[in-house]
């Protein structure tokens, strides 16, 4: 089993991760001087504030826990909602009828949190993934079911340690993991949300768990918890 | 999914496994029968289960407050205001004009050519505009939009009636407290009275509109300059009795403040802020940088 392991986890090394983007160049939906809702008489923008109600405002539920997480905060999350409403509904006109509504304006979500938001914030320091792996092996060699005592020490953790280890992933970790495990998306739905391939959404989520395991327990060691002194 | 499962990292596929997505059901068969032999395996597998299992009970999906949600809708409204007001205001200024030139120029009336009525009617616009008919014009997209309620709309009429001398102190003082007693007595709230660098305090005049006491405090410096600061309890916004712009309250509530400047001909700056339960809103005909200047320094 080990040695597919390794021999997998070259390919995937090689083909998966890529530096976390730092501004989205040729943004379509940025803020210029041109307001292409200039162009629309009273009827037409009453027509489109319509439909924009039906089609894109139902979705706010799962953009705003989103930015909720991605930010951090609540204010931020509010701002960038609004501040992403406001684009959709300004370049509602480049929405296609019958495509997903919810994936066009998760991209404008993104788009707008990579420029705005992201910029003021501190990028969490990389992990690297390879200790993460040894040493969630060598924890799991010295133990004998430490399951049972993993789930006691992580359930006694502050939801504030759980927010904190969150916001401690790199973004394209934190987004797979937010829109799979909290917001309950299909891979499918990640895939078409972030224009990447499946295999990626699964590698990115896989490893965003696991670093968020070795978080957890460096918290709970923290706290006075050891989950292999115990056992 | 079964293409490139040989390419597959096995942990990989506990985690396809563990969200259920895995549609083939051999291949889901297989990781069963590997999880039931392969110990180690297991707890990989129960470790990343509870992992996904912690962040979706201790941080569960939440409604969109209702803030937030009327802070979109009443964004994209005012974002189609500014649009309606612009649109309607370009339809008066341009084709009507040019539309009436040419229109004068095509026939005689009454034997008159009618391009001697357009003089006359451009002669006529001319003094309008000159002696006062042309209104105090503005940049801002609130005041623009906004009605007799608009706080922005009367801080600026009320400014423009002090400068012209049209509006004069009910009680000229220049002690605070003199003022602050005034206001208690007359308008029944507490005002914010600040200490203004190089400016002195004159006076105040107090009101009612649509059944909200208001404050107005003037302040001159040596050279007859202005500051005028319009007050009035929150409980006006909140009882609608007055208007305030939602993007100018999200403005003062993320900022602590609103200024902006081209609020009129003269180019005078307002500014919005809080003092405890009390709008105030000031105008000057400083520009904005001196105006933050000098607001930072009377409002700490």
């Amino acid at each position: 089993m080990k040695k597919n392991n390794s021999k997998t986890e070259n390919i995937i090394k090689n083909t998966e991760l890529q530096e976390p983007e730092n501004t989205v160049e040729n943004d379509e939906f940025a803020e210029s001087e041109d307001n292409p809702l200039n162009e629309l008489n009273p009827g037409e923008l009453k027509a489109r504030k319509k439909d924009f109600e039906k089609e894109a405002i139902p979705h706010m539920k799962l953009l705003y826990n989103y930015a909720l997480r991605m930010t951090g905060d609540q204010l931020e999350a509010d701002d960038l909602v609004q501040d992403t409403f406001m684009r959709a509904f300004r370049f509602f006109h480049k929405f296609e009828r019958g495509t997903n509504c919810k994936a066009w304006l998760f991209r404008i979500m993104k788009n707008c949190y990579i420029n705005k938001y992201r910029k003021n914030k501190k990028e969490p320091a990389k992990v690297d993934y390879e200790d993460v792996q040894n040493f969630y092996d060598s924890i799991r060699d010295d133990v004998v079911d430490p399951n049972d005592l993993e789930h006691k020490v992580f359930s006694n953790l502050l939801d504030d340690d759980l927010m904190n280890a969150l916001n401690s992933l790199q973004d394209d970790y934190k987004t797979v993991v937010i829109l799979c495990d909290l917001e309950g998306l299909s891979y499918e739905e990640i895939a078409e949300f972030l224009d990447v391939p499946i295999g990626t959404v699964r590698s990115r989520l896989h490893r965003g768990r696991k670093i968020l395991q070795k978080k957890l327990r460096d918290y709970a060691k923290s706290r006075g918890y050891t989950v292999e002194s115990q056992v | 999914m079964g293409q490139s499962t040989t390419t597959f990292n096995i942990d990989e596929l506990i985690t396809s496994y563990i969200d259920n997505q895995i549609s083939d059901p051999e291949l889901k068969s297989q990781i069963e029968a590997m999880l039931s032999k392969d110990e180690k395996l297991m707890r990989k597998y129960k470790s990343e289960l509870l992992t996904k299992q912690m962040l979706s009970s201790k941080l569960p999906v939440i409604d969109v407050p209702e803030k937030t949600y009327r802070n979109v809708i009443s964004s994209i409204d005012g974002i189609i205001e500014q649009v309606k007001s612009r649109s309607a205001a370009e339809k008066v200024e341009y084709p009507t004009f040019w539309q009436t030139i040419k229109h004068t120029f095509k026939a005689p009336f009454l034997g008159i050519p009618r391009y001697a009525f357009g003089i006359v009617a451009v002669f006529i616009l001319g003094i309008f505009l000159i002696f006062g008919g042309g209104g105090k014009k503005t940049k801002n997209p609130y005041i623009l939009a906004g009605t007799e309620k608009s706080i922005m709309v009367q801080a600026v009429n009320s400014f423009h009636k002090i400068l012209s001398g049209d509006v004069k102190p009910e009680l000229s003082s220049s002690n605070a407290a003199e003022v602050e007693k005034y206001v208690h007595d007359k308008a029944h709230f507490e005002a914010f009275v600040p200490k203004i660098d190089n400016y002195q305090l004159t006076g105040v005049v107090c009101n009612e509109y649509n059944g909200q006491n208001l404050a107005h405090l003037i302040y001159k410096d040596g050279h007859d300059e202005i500051i005028y600061i319009y007050q009035t309890p929150l409980t006006s916004v909140q009882k609608k009795n007055l208007d305030l712009p939602d993007e100018v309250a999200n403005e003062i509530t993320k900022m602590k403040y609103y200024m902006c400047d081209e609020v009129d001909d003269n180019n005078c700056t307002m500014t919005l802020w809080y003092k405890g339960n009390i709008i105030c809103v000031s105008m000057s005909t400083m520009p904005k940088k001196d105006m933050y200047a000098a607001f930072s320094s009377f409002n700490k």
